[in-house]
């Protein structure tokens, strides 16, 4: 009864979280860089599945994919800023949340070089996205490294809790579950892109 | 729980107290953020001196902790009704929005709250520390509500929203505390 109340006010937040995600609050709190990949769903569910799928692929992976990717989200971020132009770019993040929350679900173990350069391109759409909205209110370079120690910040969270959860007897398969619904909010995500 | 999962636990609460105590200052400047990052580091260290050892009862705390969030829910009530974030937002010179203050306050922070008392009931380590963090909050944060904000508005004691109804989740906050503390200290000896 009581993990049947647990599911559902799970159910709830998750519900509450992505129905109140509309493109208009996406990344609606302020201009700062440190909130950017707070306040944007996508971004949010991405940061936490680089850090679960890290720790899930265990080893060196736990440091050097969400290092992969904080990397070549600077990278990214510097051609944002610069006004370059990448193409698809609201699509291939929501890609990115869909592909993360496959690997987190299928659980294959991969490479940590290969991991990492799959990752590496995620990293930088998502860097390009928060560089190209950079705005007045703070200085470039502050912008950058605001956006990258919230995101190594989320890896963090994403990457312990991981972990935690990989030590109770049930969590490999919870891991699982969470991967696949992370899929299933980037398949959202996705689906609000399509043309109108 | 064992050591690795003890110290997992701390590395996990640290980073999400570190990144969301960011957002909080950006968004609504540095007193908000020293009461609630306080109450979280505090309710961190309560919470491994005694329920990360031994989660606590969930029938002897829960229904302090709901009267809590329901006492709770009455202040910020109050808050909402008498524009606490613009009044808050002028002392700290920051820029938080009716619209940031509805999303953080009334929506997110009790849907946060409620599961802290699910996992209370289910003796989860992660809502042993919510309730910690809840209820060293209420004792520290609100007597702050009470007597320094106002006094931090012009220079003199009056009204600011939310004072009226401040001290009454403390109450039984000071119970809940009490009646952890001493659980933990009578179950001290006994295997876990």
């Amino acid at each position: 009864m009581v993990r049947r109340a647990l599911t559902c006010a799970r159910a709830v937040l998750v519900a509450a979280i992505v129905g109140g995600a509309r493109p208009a609050y996406a990344h609606g709190l302020g201009g700062s860089g440190l909130l950017h990949p707070l306040t944007g769903l996508d971004h949010l569910v991405a940061m936490l599945a680089v850090g679960a799928w890290s720790a899930q692929l265990g080893g060196r992976a736990i440091v050097a994919v969400p290092a992969v990717f904080v990397g070549f989200m600077a990278l990214g971020g510097g051609l944002g800023i610069l006004g370059l132009s990448l193409p698809w770019v609201d699509g291939a993040i929501a890609m990115s949340v869909v592909i993360l929350g496959c690997a987190i679900a299928a659980e294959r173990r991969a490479p940590t070089l290969m991991a990492g350069a799959a990752i590496a391109g995620f990293g930088a759409y998502h860097g390009f996205a928060h560089g190209n909205e950079v705005t007045g209110t703070a200085g470039r370079a502050s912008y950058v490294a605001g956006f990258l120690v919230t995101t190594a910040g989320l890896h963090v969270i994403g990457a312990v809790a991981a972990l935690l959860a990989l030590e109770s007897p049930r969590g490999a398969a919870r891991l699982r579950w969470s991967g696949a619904m992370t899929a299933l909010i980037g398949i959202w995500l996705l689906w609000c892109q399509r043309p109108r | 729980m064992t050591p690795r999962q003890r110290r997992l636990w701390i590395v996990l609460i640290v980073a999400f107290v570190a990144t969301y105590g960011t957002t909080l200052y950006l968004q609504a400047g540095l007193g908000p953020v020293g009461v609630i990052v306080g109450s979280m580091m505090g309710g961190m260290v309560c919470w491994l001196k005694t329920t990360a050892k031994r989660p606590a009862d969930p029938r002897a705390i829960l229904p302090a902790y709901l009267l809590m969030l329901g006492l709770f829910m009455v202040h910020v009530g109050e808050e909402f009704l008498w524009d606490f974030w613009s009044r808050i937002s002028g002392i700290f010179h920051a820029h938080w929005t009716e619209h940031d203050y509805v999303l953080l306050i009334v929506l997110v922070g009790p849907m946060v709250w409620i599961l802290g008392g699910i996992g209370l009931w289910l003796r989860h380590p992660l809502g042993n520390f919510v309730v910690w963090f809840m209820i060293v909050g209420m004792i520290l944060g609100e007597p702050t509500h009470l007597l320094v904000f106002p006094l931090l508005e012009g220079g003199r004691y009056h009204y600011f929203p939310g004072m009226w109804t401040a001290l009454f989740p403390m109450i039984p906050a000071i119970y809940a505390a009490w009646r952890i503390r001493a659980d933990h200290r009578a179950a001290e000896g006994t295997p876990a």
